[in-house]
């Protein structure tokens, strides 16, 4: 399916909760909201024409002023199509769903967002750190301005 | 006669084995918990993050070309496509045109270090299976690749020699020669290591019905590369999604029937036969032009906005999705790597089975750790 | 060269008139000549080893495109030694919850069994220690004696690895020496002897009448087994490396896990040795013409030969799984073994 197609796809269904973003990239970018990104989720790997049925990336990123991010790269074994969904979250309290339901793959993904971001996955199944030490305490070392005791800041030239 | 013992039931358990971070067989610093009853795994629990080196944050505090030598340690094994996925990336963000002789020396570089890293991977599974000899077959071929990336960039592990917007210097004139003379003398080198490996009974009887990936389970784990190749589905990003100059070239991805280890272990030596007529056609084509690295800016600041990216790296997909701030700096990068959706293969398929097993998978498999931490 | 047959034989006769003429009892004699040949033996253990691993070591790194050793002495010959002496100086490290008597004796029982088999081994006309009535019968005995210690070193490491070790071993020669007995018993029947020395002598110099010919079955079933009781990959299970680390001496460092080592390559002599006087005719030469080179040389040299082909699989062959190893010997060895028996029997009723 090409780009428009796909985005056609998910606006019919979704509609007002989704958002578009317009970008020169050949793939599909949207926002989706909070509240219905689980069901997008499952929309998304179980729609026959879209089959997105490998989640590729999935990572988080912090926006201090104004959210919390979460970025999906799907794709699709067999229609070898992709589209990037992102959900907004909360910037002083990031919290949403687990999608490791929808694809195992998630589990690692979301444990890695976890710990490094402190977004919160509901009924996640396995909710133990992954990467970093175990006495871990010094916060969450991705969110923009974090400083730990290694932190060293790059010198500006 | 009675006995004391007689009648009463003797006490079974089942008992932990912490396999790792030191183990011969981890490839690395993995550390798996097992439950064990005798020799049978009934859970496995895999223990990552020795190597984390949060490279995704030191990207944060890196110009794009600073960045370019910790694509590098993403997968040492493997330089060449850790550069070229970055590389990618960028040029995809900043729409910018690479000429056309960097990029059929990407090509080159990256087929090499395709074949270098199937070599430790051929050594390192033989080894884990308790053959010895094929190991040192394995490292001395891919001794003369080394010396040839020595020959184009001085460096024989972290190359750091594909950069945006192309490749950091020419090939020497003595390259081309060197390069044929070893495509040559390899493909025999193939054949002897199926001698040695594919026709032996007792490496047949270990690797066949061992360890098999259903095709399923594979995609929901998000497996790529020779994982997902061995369980019988034709997926490779040169020729699915073609980056670079892939799509001028002919050539066969092969894949397995079963998705045992067995399969996983052809399809890698067939796709050192593949790697080789790629990099044969390159030599051919290689185009003859001064310009190998595209004109850029002294600060590079790709436009704002987002990418994402992917190129088939030895080992599966390596993808990237960037945030661009306009800066000169990336806002955020985030790196997909094949071996952390590979490693989660690991558990699912070794339930049950025994710890001879066990290493045979991993072997299969191909993890290599610091790309599973980062 | 010489025959040191009748050397020793004219030296203990003048020896004994010596001591008749002192009045000593000849018992004491006798008591000497032991001590004496237990020395002798456990040089030779000594030199073979020393021999045997530089050897395995070059064997492996000509196999595998490489040197292997070459800076001690011409060609690393004396690296052996060196190693020898490295391993003495390093500490000898006793896990803090290791069973320590168990631990202390483990190499040792592995080690003494290893010597002791070596005692009826006839290294060339009338070289043997003690030619035992029940030699090979002793042999077999002996050698199930490793089983034991390798059991000991398991359990008394306290560590999970060493008794995974530990049982692998204890399974794997408990079940190979069942073929290994059955196909020693096909040469003895042929010899109509228990004796190490009787069953050379019953082989005569012609080595179309060794027994390798009418016992190729048997051959073949004692050399896989034997490859199994000494260790060695494809059956090298007790230590996989890549699966239990080391396997049974894993916790062991120093003097310790050189007694293991020596044992293990004192062991691959060993059953090179019993296949050498069982099926290749032990010291004789293969035709009554080339007796002029000494016996010992032939011993040495078809021992020598069958220790190579041992390495020879160990650089060439992955390891088998545990259950493949059980399945292959009592599957498949076993019965393989016992229709051998039956054979030979038939042979020997009816052309005997």
């Amino acid at each position: 399916m090409t780009k428009q197609e796909i985005t056609e796809k998910f606006k019919t269904r979704f509609g007002p909760d989704l958002e578009v973003l317009e970008t020169g990239q050949p793939e599909t970018y949207l926002y989706i909201s909070e509240s219905r990104y689980h069901e997008l989720c499952e929309f998304a790997k179980n729609d026959p024409d879209l089959d997105f049925d490998y989640l590729f990336n999935f990572g988080g990123a912090h926006y201090p002023e104004e959210r919390f991010e979460i970025v999906l790269c799907l794709s699709s074994h067999e229609k070898r199509h992709n589209a990037i969904i992102k959900v907004k979250l909360d910037k002083d309290n990031p919290e949403t769903v687990t999608i490791s339901d929808v694809w195992e793959a998630a589990n690692w993904f979301e444990r890695e967002a976890m710990e490094l971001f402190g977004i919160k996955f509901k009924n996640h199944p396995d909710p133990r750190p992954l990467l970093l030490v175990e006495d871990w305490d010094h916060g969450y070392p991705m969110r923009k301005g974090w400083t730990g005791p290694d932190f060293i800041p790059m010198p500006e030239e | 006669m009675e006995s004391a013992t007689y009648g009463k039931k003797l006490r079974e358990e089942e008992f932990l084995i912490n396999m790792g971070p030191q183990h011969p067989s981890t490839h690395g610093v993995l550390r798996l918990v097992l439950k064990m009853e005798g020799e049978f795994i009934r859970e496995l629990t895999p223990h990552v993050g020795y190597l984390h080196r949060s490279i995704e944050k030191i990207a944060e505090n890196r110009t794009y070309n600073q960045f370019m030598p910790f694509t590098d340690r993403i997968d040492y094994c493997a330089s060449m496509p850790s550069n070229l996925a970055f590389a990618v990336a960028v040029e995809k963000l900043a729409e910018m045109e690479v000429p056309e002789r960097a990029e059929y020396l990407r090509v080159i570089m990256v087929e090499l270090n395709r074949i270098a890293s199937h070599l430790i991977w051929l050594g390192t599974m033989s080894l884990d299976l308790g053959a010895v000899t094929p190991f040192l077959y394995a490292f001395r071929e891919r001794e003369w690749i080394l010396d040839l990336f020595e020959m184009t960039c001085g460096q024989r592990l972290t190359y750091h020699y594909i950069r945006v917007g192309g490749v950091s210097r020419d090939i020497p004139p003595e390259f081309e020669k060197s390069c044929r003379a070893f495509i040559k003398s390899f493909r025999k080198k193939v054949d002897d290591y199926e001698a040695i490996l594919t026709e032996n009974p007792i490496f047949l009887s270990r690797t066949k019905g061992i360890g098999i990936l259903p095709l399923d389970l594979a995609k929901d784990l998000g497996a790529s590369g020779p994982t997902i190749r061995g369980s019988n589905y034709e997926w490779d990003i040169r020729k699915v999604e073609p980056y670079s100059v892939y799509n001028k070239f002919d050539f066969k991805i092969p894949t397995g029937k079963n998705g045992d280890v067995w399969d996983r272990y052809m399809v890698r030596i067939e796709e050192f036969r593949q790697s080789c007529n790629i990099v044969e056609q390159a030599l051919d084509g290689l185009p003859e032009s001064d310009t190998i690295r595209a004109k850029m800016k002294a600060v590079f600041r790709p436009p704002a906005g987002e990418v994402f990216s992917r190129i088939e790296a030895p080992r599966g997909e390596m993808g990237y999705y960037i945030v661009s701030a306009g800066d000169k700096k990336p806002y955020r990068v985030k790196i997909r790597t094949a071996s952390y959706n590979n490693l989660q293969c690991l558990g699912p398929i070794s339930i049950g089975l025994k710890i001879a097993d066990l290493v045979a998978i991993f072997g299969s498999l191909d993890v290599i750790l610091p790309e599973v931490d980062r | 060269m010489l025959e040191f047959d009748g050397l020793l034989l004219n030296i203990y006769n003048s020896l004994s008139l010596w001591f008749e003429s002192l009045g000593v009892p000849l018992i004491w004699l006798d008591l000497l000549v032991m001590v004496f040949a237990g020395a002798v033996i456990l040089g030779v253990i000594a030199v073979s080893v020393l021999f045997l691993v530089w050897w395995e070591r070059k064997v492996s790194a000509h196999i595998q495109d490489r040197l292997g050793p070459m800076r001690t002495g011409k060609h690393g010959v004396l690296q052996t030694l060196a190693d020898g002496i490295k391993l003495l100086q390093k500490e000898d490290i006793v896990p803090r919850v290791a069973d320590k008597k168990v631990y202390f004796w483990a190499p040792v029982v592995c080690f003494v069994t290893a010597y002791m088999a070596y005692i009826v081994i006839p290294f060339g006309k009338g070289l043997i220690a003690r030619d035992l009535n029940i030699g090979i019968f002793y042999i077999v005995a002996i050698t199930s004696f490793t089983i034991i210690s390798l059991l000991m070193a398991g359990w008394a490491s306290n560590n999970k690895y060493a008794l995974l070790g530990g049982m692998r071993s204890a399974a794997q020669i408990v079940s190979y020496e069942v073929p290994l007995t059955l196909a020693v018993i096909g040469a003895v029947m042929l010899a109509g002897s228990l004796s190490m020395v009787d069953i050379v002598k019953a082989q005569g110099p012609y080595f179309w009448r060794w027994y390798w010919l009418p016992q190729i079955l048997g051959f073949g079933i004692y050399f896989v087994a034997a490859t199994a009781e000494a260790n060695r990959t494809p059956f090298d299970l007790p230590e996989a490396e890549q699966e239990l680390v080391a396997g049974f001496n894993v916790e062991y460092s120093g003097m310790k896990f050189a007694m293991f080592f020596l044992a293990e390559f004192a062991n691959m002599f060993t059953v090179s040795a019993i296949a050498t006087t069982l099926f290749l005719g032990g010291w004789q030469p293969p035709l009554p013409g080339l007796s002029f080179i000494p016996s010992w040389i032939w011993f040495f040299g078809k021992t020598l030969f069958l220790v190579f082909v041992i390495m020879w699989f160990r650089w060439t062959y992955p390891r088998l799984r545990v259950d493949q190893l059980m399945g292959f010997a009592w599957k498949f060895l076993l019965p393989l073994a016992f229709a051998n028996l039956f054979l030979t029997g038939l042979g020997v009723y009816f052309f005997g």
